[in-house]
């Protein structure tokens, strides 16, 4: 199969060659950055030194995916929150003590909002790694959830407070932001992206289960009904705790995070939605040795889990041949298993692995 | 175009070995990152980066590193350096390649008594190598005033082993295990076992930084 093939056949559970290997959230480093002469930030904002950096996960890592839209600034910069744009080592964020928003009703979308620097960057991105290297790579392109850019536009503590003393205001709030999820997305599906990360921060450090399932479980679904290739929620930390809710969010995948166990996420979808993960980023990819990686990889693969991935966005300081050991023991795990539930597919296999 | 003619990055680190350690912005190299891998012993300074004036840059961490760490240049390959002794020590190097890199590389070459002020007292630690039975041991002293410098000097022992993955021979003194002398990776070090939290913190920002978190995307100011 095709790595493209194969991601969008793992997403649907259809039988694949071997389990899929992607990036739906950064793999880029520092090395990479050197590799190609395209470094943070300028990585982040120029098409052209985007795209040349993102083809370097498909081309000398070996993940099925591209993934470009690095950061999670380039909406919120485009709806005018003041961005700190950091140097190489170090990830752009949005100032969130700055808030540009305190009412829903200040919520609108700036008439040239997909024609801003920031998001036409990652539209020109995907155009380029479409035309480039888009019949073999599946280009995965991401839009921010309206959870999110609550954070990012009213301020965190502020978008919290409000969940609590006025949840109908935040509603109303998160209808009007789920417009510019649907408006990046689409013109990312346009300019050629095969699969679209959706990160909602509803983190289980921030917010409990039941808030996923009051503000955001709809929301989800009328996303995934709107947008017209397979999304993948993303969700940072623990969120075992809201799994239920999430595997009926109508997402085709979700991206989940070492803090939960494989199997146990794997036992909660009940092949409702698709997973993919989880490979720990601080602890294993950043501080141990390849070793570590395989053991990690391997114990997703043993639970089932769809699709392997890091966690989220690796640290742009991580050793290469620690990310380089993910695809590499996917291989090696596929040539030992050749009958899986990989090889069978979801719809007529067991939920475990081998 | 988005791919390029070049060694694929999976053979490069098969040629390099395992990386070491890594300074992802070299501050007198045009920024660009550098790694310390090792293969067979020796130590080799690398970056991916194309840009003009690389190699020579490389060459001269090279010789830094060499000459702060008391090591051997490898003869013949202007990036390679190699532990005398044999054995890598990991941990010393993390400082040292920091010093090599992050420091101006016309800082004179350091000389003289192995010594630091303390930083919680007047006093001055000095540290004094001694051969004992073929073994280098380093006697960790202190002069000046300090209400009590039996225990800064302990201090910066136990900071000597726990930076320098050296053995504690005696009340005061420690070595390297496998019993070189190595006079410029304890002057490195010295600085940093003085102030063991200190340098943990140092250490914590240092890996903290380029990791994507709720904390460091601003989503945790709750």
């Amino acid at each position: 199969m095709k790595p493209r093939e194969r991601v969008l056949a793992a997403l649907a559970g259809e039988p694949v060659d071997r389990p899929a290997v992607i990036n739906p959230g950064s793999i880029m480093t520092v090395e990479l950055m050197d590799l190609t002469g395209a470094a943070f930030p300028d990585a982040c904002r120029d098409p052209e030194l985007n795209a040349r950096l993102a083809a370097t996960g498909f081309t000398d890592l070996g993940f099925d995916s591209t993934y470009h839209h690095y950061t999670i600034v380039q909406e919120s910069s485009a709806l005018g929150c003041k961005i700190q744009w950091e140097q190489k080592d170090n990830w752009p964020t949005v100032v969130m003590s700055e808030p540009i928003w305190d009412h829903p009703d200040q919520i609108t979308i700036p008439p040239g909002f997909l024609e801003h620097p920031d998001t036409l960057c990652v539209t020109r991105a995907t155009e380029i790694l479409k035309r480039e290297i888009g019949d073999e790579a599946c280009i995965i392109g991401k839009t921010m959830g309206p959870w999110s850019l609550g954070y990012h536009t009213f301020g965190v503590q502020n978008f919290l407070l409000m969940s609590i003393d006025d949840p109908d205001l935040t509603m109303r709030a998160l209808h009007k932001l789920k417009e510019i999820s649907v408006m990046f997305g689409e013109a990312q599906i346009a300019a050629g992206a095969d699969v679209l990360m959706f990160p909602d921060h509803a983190t289980g450090d921030l917010v409990s289960g039941d808030y996923y399932r009051r503000f955001l479980m709809e929301l989800h679904q009328e996303m995934a009904e709107r947008l017209s290739v397979p999304l993948i929620l993303h969700i940072c930390g623990y969120t075992l705790d809201r799994m239920q809710y999430i595997a009926n969010s109508g997402m085709d995948c979700f991206h989940f995070d070492s803090k939960n166990d494989p199997q146990k996420a794997m036992d909660l979808a009940e092949g409702r939605i698709r997973l993919v993960g989880n490979v720990n980023n601080p602890i294993t990819l950043f501080s141990k040795g390849t070793e570590a990686v395989r053991d990690e990889v391997n114990a997703c693969l043993d639970a089932g889990v769809d699709l392997i991935a890091p966690e989220c966005a690796i640290p742009l300081q991580t050793r290469l041949e620690n990310v380089l050991e993910i695809p590499r023991a996917v291989k090696d795990w596929a040539e030992k298993n050749p009958d899986s539930v990989y090889t069978r597919g979801r719809k007529s296999a067991t939920v475990n692995g081998a | 175009m988005v791919t390029t003619d070049r060694e694929p990055v999976i053979e490069t680190l098969a040629r390099l070995g395992a990386c070491l350690e890594l300074i992802p912005i070299d501050p007198y190299g045009d920024d660009i990152t550098v790694g310390f891998f090792e293969k067979d012993g020796a130590i080799t300074v690398w970056s991916f980066s194309q840009r003009p004036g690389t190699q020579e840059r490389l060459a001269q961490i090279r010789d830094r590193a060499a000459m702060l760490g008391d090591l051997d240049i490898v003869d013949g390959q202007p990036t390679q350096f190699s532990f005398p002794g044999g054995r890598i020590y990991r941990r010393p190097l993390k400082f040292l390649a920091r010093q090599a890199v992050e420091k101006s590389p016309d800082n004179p070459a350091p000389s003289g008594r192995i010594q630091v002020k303390d930083l919680k007292s007047d006093m001055i630690l000095f540290t004094t190598p001694n051969e004992v039975d073929g073994r280098w041991i380093y006697t960790v002293d202190g002069e000046g005033e300090a209400k009590r410098p039996e225990l800064r000097i302990r201090a910066t022992v136990k900071g000597m082993e726990r930076y320098g993955e050296m053995e504690r021979v005696g009340e005061t003194e420690v070595a390297f295990p496998c019993g070189s002398r190595y006079d410029g990776l304890v002057r490195v070090l010295l600085p940093y076992a003085r102030n063991v939290t200190g340098t943990e913190d140092l250490l914590e920002a240092f890996d903290s930084r380029g990791q994507m978190t709720t904390g460091s995307l601003g989503f945790s100011q709750t």
